[in-house]
């Protein structure tokens, strides 16, 4: 299938599967981070004014001072901060809804978490401090696996969507009904995935799609589709 | 087993663990969470199970449903499980004597290069200066080599020679170390681009300071100069050099992975060389506090100065010669 899906296997002899974050909304969450950035660095900047304001030439020399240090800190390691200490997202990723994880799935780490973001100044090459991995890293998104920047593939780390975004739910008390013919195990796990999903899908759709198994439950248009969820409904095991 | 039924069995346990899930997986956490509640096997055991029920699903070809609700389950609690620890302030000490000058000897060899391409460079830059001081403004604009004769001239001691009032060192030091451990880690990051970026920084500042050391010397204004880059220089240069020394092992993992992929070969390089970064940050931290507060200082004699300055460097050497090997077959 073509998706983003990627597996892992887990010590419990489980397979773990991740859906990795493209550019796009990569790029949305680098943007949302820096305002956040820029809009420090303004009100440190305010307090800068005010201690020249106050305190004259010296208080605004310590606030100078303090405001480079401040700067470093954020320029360097606002996202290590925000990957340790809040599982692995910075507040723009936790807004687009994704996070940095380890290859192996595990949270982020500390050095993976230093090495991916000092090395983000090589995937900014050559617009430094521009749109986020708009350089070196944006190709390497691009052409290779798991749209890593040379940062994530250093690190050993992938950025994923926390969570899964759809959502469906099953149709309860539907009456239980048998089919006719014999159904394989796949089978009835695609009756059972249409069935769920009818909240995604228009009634009109919902209709098209029972229509092809027409040969199964020898109905067409809204009755096709509620003898599917019946068979449905019988597969789970309702009574 | 059809689904209904496993579902009734096991949907109060599943409804437990989302919550306890829940109450260990909250937002901004300064400490591992709550340890009493993963410590106990309870949180394991009950993991463990969830894998198995979810397998269970699978296989039974349950609805997608149910598998997405406990791969869920599953996935956080592996991400809860393995979550590394909290860093204890014996880990920070054992860092300091043990880990960071090991690392930096296991690299002796990327570290001679580095020394070799930084120090080697800037000193064979001063003697050609010295040698032919003409050159000197064929590498550096003349405006700039002026404004910084300025600086160390001792006739005019206005600029650096006038003792500084101690708000003004708190704004070099910020500046200090903004720029200076930027640039060390510029040059770190840069060794990703197979070693070229690491190499180009070495040679552009090995040069560049080889050239102002030497035409400081001509001018003859060594009396002010030196006294003032000797102390922080120790911890400064070496930084330089470590950073050189992590950014080749980069580009070494690139270039020549050996029985490693090159994703697995870069991956365990930046793994390995961590504690020279971090290390080396520390030493730019230190080095903009001594260049802040002591070497710009007037009130401290020359002579104190150089004093100091050996002692330093006779530290830093012997800290990454010595320092660690009694415990190097732990």
């Amino acid at each position: 299938m073509l998706d983003t899906q990627f597996k892992i296997e887990t010590p419990e002899g489980i397979e773990l599967g991740i859906r990795i974050a493209g550019p796009i909304v990569r790029g949305l969450a680098f943007f949302i981070d820096s305002v956040i950035k820029v809009l420090i660095y303004i009100a440190i900047y305010l307090i800068i004014i005010f201690s020249y304001v106050s305190f004259g030439e010296s208080g605004f020399n310590i606030a100078l001072g303090l405001l480079l240090i401040i700067i470093f800190l954020f320029e360097w390691f606002y996202s290590v901060l925000f990957e340790i200490y809040a599982n692995g997202a910075t507040p723009g990723k936790k807004i687009m809804g994704i996070k940095v994880v380890c290859d192996s799935g595990v949270p982020i780490n500390w050095s993976s978490s230093l090495t991916r973001n000092i090395v983000r100044i090589v995937d900014m090459f050559p617009f430094l401090y521009f749109f986020p991995t708009c350089g070196l890293g944006l190709l390497f998104i691009l052409f290779g696996k798991r749209f890593k920047r040379i940062g994530d593939i250093a690190a050993g780390t992938v950025v994923v969507y926390s969570k899964d975004s759809v959502s469906t739910s099953r149709i309860k008390g539907v009456e239980p009904y048998i089919p006719q013919q014999h159904l394989t195990l796949e089978e009835k796990k695609s009756i059972v995935m249409f069935s769920e999903r009818h909240n995604i899908m228009t009634d009109s759709r919902a209709a098209e799609l029972a229509d092809i198994l027409q040969v199964l439950t020898e109905e067409t248009g809204k009755n096709g589709v509620h003898k599917l969820h019946g068979y449905a409904s019988w597969v789970i095991g309702e009574k | 087993m059809k689904q209904q039924t496993f579902e009734q069995l096991h949907n109060k346990f599943w409804l437990e663990f989302e919550l306890l899930l829940q109450s260990l997986s909250g937002g901004f956490k300064y400490t591992r969470n709550s340890s009493t509640e993963l410590e106990s096997d309870q949180f394991v055991n009950n993991y463990r199970l969830i894998c198995q029920h979810y397998s269970l699903a699978k296989s039974r070809a349950y609805s997608n449903n149910l598998v997405e609700r406990l791969h869920s389950m599953a996935l956080q609690g592996h991400q809860i499980l393995y979550k590394k620890n909290s860093i204890p302030i014996s880990k920070i000490l054992s860092f300091i004597v043990y880990d960071f000058p090991v690392s930096v000897r296991r690299e002796y060899k990327l570290m001679l290069v580095s020394i070799l391409l930084f120090f080697g460079v800037m000193i064979g830059a001063a003697s050609l200066i010295i040698v032919k001081p003409d050159l000197a403004y064929s590498f550096i604009g003349e405006s700039q080599l002026n404004s910084i004769e300025s600086m160390y001239d001792p006739e005019n001691r206005s600029n650096l020679g006038r003792e500084r009032d101690s708000d003004s060192d708190i704004y070099m030091f910020g500046f200090y170390i903004r720029n200076n451990t930027g640039i060390g880690l510029a040059t770190f990051a840069s060794g990703a681009i197979l070693g070229v970026g690491t190499i180009f920084i070495l040679l552009f500042n090995g040069v560049y300071l080889g050239v102002i050391s030497g035409h400081i010397i001509n001018v003859g204004y060594s009396e002010t100069f030196y006294p003032f880059v000797v102390g922080h220089g120790a911890f400064e240069l070496t930084a330089i050099a470590l950073a050189g020394c992590a950014g080749l092992k980069l580009g070494m993992a690139l270039l020549s992975p050996g029985r490693y992929n090159r994703f697995d070969s870069i991956k365990l390089a930046a793994f390995n060389i961590m504690p020279i970064v971090i290390g080396m940050m520390g030493m730019f931290i230190i080095a903009a506090f001594i260049e802040a507060f002591w070497s710009s200082s007037t009130s401290i004699s020359v002579n104190t100065k150089y004093i100091t300055g050996a002692i330093l460097w006779l530290f830093v050497i012997a800290y990454f010669v010595f320092s660690g090997r009694s415990y190097a077959n732990r």
